[in-house]
């Protein structure tokens, strides 16, 4: 009886920890991938532009070589690329381990809802049909993808009977019908565009490609705003776990959170659906790995899976632009690739770790 | 700006020399069986004179019609859209053919594209109507491509004439350009085919092509792909002079942030170009060149 | 703290499964509500607990309307430990039963040391303080019966409900919660209603007896005057003999095999 409280204290102290640690990993992987990248640009040179940038310390750096490009790249190019990495990274596999608690599915991903084949059927429209630019700076693609998702969420919610009372399998099952319907409208219009198919195919696996802060900018509000309630409703995420009338038994109205927590998921889903197209595997294998390394508490585990999310996909955008520069490769695929048996090396490491924890197993 | 005039008439030219000139050869060609071998190595057998002739792919159509087969072609694909009498032909498929469309015309011959179009092909060629397949790789390609056609349809002499004039159009920009070349070198150009992903041409597409022979030097000719998705940062390094678009517009590339210090954007040296004379592998690739050369080296038309 | 529920009906589509029961609980009192399958008692715990708004009657928390209170509200004041405490992800035994305290947290504030203290207590009372730090999953099935008992405790609520607490424990460890049970009921002066399959089980331990059968109540009293041979065979079909405990003197069933009451097959001892 004297252990539990220290054992509690030692918990806490080990989410603050991860936290930590997983922050300081974010930032340093940041800044390695603002100096890497298909133009080599000296370390000493990044490292200048860098601080060059940070009030006070500014002064006592001296401007070397040709700073005009390789500002231009840095600040201009990298950066705003890593940062909407991070941003979309953090949502997908925010996203991720939100459904997959809400809906009690280890297979859930921000996708499942069908926003992703909304965003996909708006840019797919922008991008045939060639629709111009209407904000300096944002191509049409990403904000056609935006609205057709926030729109395909109206439809997915208003199919399921929100606001009243709605079942997760009502969700899941009008998400699927209105997934594929979309999914087909896309695909009449890809076969009857012949000469844009490439651009599409491009787009839907996924693109970093040609962005800037316009993007960040309009990303982030969304993000922000839905982690934000994601993180504040971890705690009933935890008990909408154990089951609606368990969750009600504990005093969390789970039709009221659930609603909640879907419109937060959907939000931040379109959002980096909208600016990077479908990113495969990050809101699926990041918030597990999260989960097996960490335990299914969402007041750790959220925080976790996005900070997590972010430093995988700014990885995987780093290998996309320079594995085969000067071309890239859509980073979709590099997540899938990379992805796929990192998520197998963990199970299996998962399997072995749990072994030699259990003490004396079932009487 | 001039090239805006030079190119309707110089369509109108060679499409009225072609017209002209045929004219009267259309009735003193002799019937009998014509045999070449096509892009795919297969023996093509066509009975002569042809008198319907479905095109199931853009380029093939301009070809047609540049070689005065525009009364003879019974079916088209709804892409195909030059010249503007193309577009009132029946129409045989969008991206996918219908079969049975073109097996109701039973047209003498039809004409594909290799490389996209292996099913159709087989499938046309067993219901035992003639399929002449075509697969430019260049711009060479092109011309034999309008000598092939121009054999199997019994207008030998027209396909001469027309290829003749296009290489002598095309030795005048390779002359000219050289000139520019020797006198300000080679503008480093970029060709944005899209925005979002950044897409651009690299080696071994027409757009490839026609700016070297044109006198440029593209930025991404060094890429292993086609149509690759290219690093922007590797367009500011390399720092373009000049920015080609084919379906944005000229003015919104440089409200890009990062944009605005690559040159093309400091001198305002971007242009757009139909991508349908840069990518089509038909005769109008020519107007293509001319107008690279012009974008390229302004002036050296006259 | 009361808890009354007057004439509640519950249909479920056209099915009846509750008709005009009422029921009340007060503080200290262990009532066991029996019947057999299909007779309503898992309705009638899930209306009583707020959980599912009945189509007829009230539930009165301490005279307020539970179904129109906050469920935080109402899981201050009322426990349940359902019948199935499935947990479908690794929770530490820590978390879980750390998570009935959550009706009594501000939703940005943290555990405080009492709520720590409660969690503790809970885990000792149920005998689940040596698994602390173990993932639920890995428990046997009655051990993280006896979690989720101790979560229910870490509300620290005034009114109890069970259902069928006791399903899947082998008899020591049912004897040890009842025991639980009880004393919480008259050590803490909870009120505890339990709904049981075992009769014997529940006329050694509630204070009061309410049958349902068909979703109709058909006698409510002290075991003594619920747990007779008629009404026994009224509502299971059985014949029996009731009898006395020997060592706590309540009544207890005793089955006589081969009798089945209005089924012809088993008509054998000759009515």
């Amino acid at each position: 009886m004297k252990r539990e409280p220290a054992t509690y204290f030692a918990h806490r102290d080990r989410r603050k920890k991860y936290i930590v640690i997983l922050t300081l990993l974010l930032l340093a992987v940041m800044v390695v991938a603002a100096g890497v990248g298909a133009v080599p640009v000296p370390i000493g040179e990044v490292t200048s532009i860098l601080l060059r940038r940070v009030p006070f310390v500014s002064r006592w750096v001296p401007k070397v070589g040709r700073q005009d490009a390789y500002e231009t790249i840095i600040l201009q190019v990298r950066l705003p690329r890593i940062l909407l990495a991070v941003i979309i990274g953090g949502s997908l596999s925010g996203a991720g381990a939100t459904l997959q608690g809400l809906f009690g599915n280890p297979l859930a991903d921000p996708y499942i809802m069908g926003i992703s084949s909304g965003a996909a059927l708006g840019a797919t429209i922008a991008i045939s049909s060639r629709l111009p630019s209407l904000i300096p700076g944002l191509s049409s693609v990403p904000v056609a993808a935006f609205l057709a998702s926030v729109a395909t969420m109206a439809v997915v919610y208003y199919l399921a009977g929100v606001p009243g009372r709605v079942s997760m399998d009502t969700f899941l099952l009008s998400g699927v019908v209105v997934s594929s319907f979309l999914w087909a409208v896309m695909s009449f219009i890809m076969m009857m565009s012949g000469d844009s198919l490439r651009e599409i195919m491009m787009w839907l696996m996924g693109s970093l490609s040609n962005k800037g802060y316009a993007h960040v900018k309009m990303a982030l509000p969304y993000a922000v705003f839905g982690m934000c309630v994601l993180i504040i409703m971890a705690r009933d995420l935890n008990l909408i776990c154990l089951g609606d009338d368990e969750a009600k038994y504990l005093g969390v109205d789970p039709e009221h959170a659930k609603i909640i927590i879907m419109f937060a998921s959907s939000l931040v889903t379109a959002a980096s659906v909208s600016v990077g197209g479908i990113i495969g595997f990050v809101g699926l294998i990041v918030p597990h790995i999260m989960r097996i390394i960490l335990g299914p508490d969402h007041r750790l585990l959220l925080p976790a899976s996005v900070i997590a999310g972010g430093i995988f996909l700014v990885l995987g955008d780093t290998i996309a632009r320079t594995l085969i520069a000067p071309a890239e490769i859509p980073v979709g695929v590099i997540t899938a690739l990379a992805g796929a048996p990192f998520f197998f090396y963990v199970l299996r490491r998962r399997k072995a770790l749990r072994l030699g924890q259990r003490r004396d197993i079932r009487e | 700006m001039d090239i805006t005039l030079e190119r309707p008439a110089l369509a109108v030219i060679i499409t009225v020399l072609s017209v002209l000139i045929l004219g009267g050869h259309v009735n003193a060609v002799t019937s009998g069986q014509v045999t070449v071998i096509d892009a795919l190595g297969r023996e093509v057998k066509v009975d002569l004179p042809v008198e319907a002739i479905v095109s199931i792919a853009p380029s093939n159509t301009e070809i047609l019609f540049a070689l005065g087969l525009g009364e003879k072609v019974v079916g088209v694909t709804e892409a195909c859209d030059y010249p503007e009498d193309a577009k009132s032909k029946p129409k045989v498929g969008q991206v996918e053919m219908n079969i049975e469309k073109i097996a109701d015309i039973s047209p003498d011959l039809v004409v594909a594209v290799a490389s996209m179009q292996l099913p159709v092909i087989e499938t046309l060629s067993n219901l035992g109507i003639p399929v002449l397949a075509l697969d430019p790789k260049n711009l060479s390609d092109v011309l034999d491509s309008i000598t092939l056609v121009g054999k199997v349809t019994g207008r030998e002499e027209a396909a001469r004439l027309l290829v003749e004039r296009l290489e002598r159009r095309i030795q005048d920009i390779q002359r000219k350009a050289a000139e520019a070349v020797a006198g300000e070198g080679r503008p480093r150009v970029f060709v944005e085919i899209w925005d979002d992903p950044l897409m651009t041409a690299g080696p071994g597409t027409f757009i490839d092509e026609l700016i070297r022979i044109a006198g440029g030097e593209n930025i991404a000719g060094d890429v292993g792909m086609e149509w690759p998705e290219f690093s922007l940062e590797v367009v500011i390094e390399r720092d373009p002079d000049v920015i080609i678009t084919v379906w944005r517009e000229p003015e919104d590339v440089c409200t890009r942030p990062a944009w605005s210090r690559i040159s093309a954007c400091k001198t305002r040296r971007i242009q757009q170009v139909n991508p349908d004379i840069l990518t089509r592998p038909g005769p109008r690739l020519v107007e293509g060149l001319a107008e690279l050369l012009e974008i390229m080296h302004p002036g050296s038309i006259d | 703290m009361r808890l009354d529920a007057f004439s509640i009906c519950h249909k479920y589509g056209i099915i009846i499964a509750i008709d005009n029961v009422s029921v009340s609980l007060a503080s200290g009192e262990f009532v066991g509500v029996l019947g057999p399958n299909g007779s309503g008692k898992t309705t009638l715990l899930r209306v009583l607990s707020g959980v599912q708004k009945p189509s007829g009657g009230t539930v009165l928390l301490d005279g307020e309307d539970v179904h129109k209170m906050r469920p935080k509200s109402v899981a201050k004041k009322i426990a349940v430990v359902p019948q199935n405490g499935y947990i479908p992800f690794p929770f530490s035994v820590f978390e879980t039963v750390m998570m009935g305290r959550q009706p009594h947290m501000a939703r940005f504030s943290r555990e405080s040391p009492r709520d720590i203290h409660v969690v503790s207590q809970a885990m000792e009372a149920t005998g689940v303080a040596h698994l602390a730090d173990r993932s639920v999953l890995d428990l046997s099935y009655g051990e993280r019966q006896r979690v989720v008992v101790a979560r229910a405790l870490a509300q620290e609520p005034g009114i109890l409900l069970l259902d069928e607490p006791t399903s899947h424990l082998d008899p020591g460890y049912r004897m040890e919660i009842m025991d639980v049970f009880k004393s919480l009921s008259r050590c803490k002066n909870i009120g505890v209603l339990a709904v049981l399959h075992d009769v014997n089980l529940a006329s050694q331990y509630a204070d009061r007896l309410i049958m349902l059968n068909q979703g109709k109540k058909v006698a409510d009293g002290t075991p003594r005057e619920v747990v007779t041979k008629e009404i026994l065979e009224s509502v299971y079909g059985v014949e029996s003999v009731v009898g006395t405990h020997p060592v706590v003197g309540c009544p207890q069933m005793m089955l006589v095999p081969g009798f089945r009451a209005g089924k012809g097959e088993g008509n054998l001892s000759g009515n």
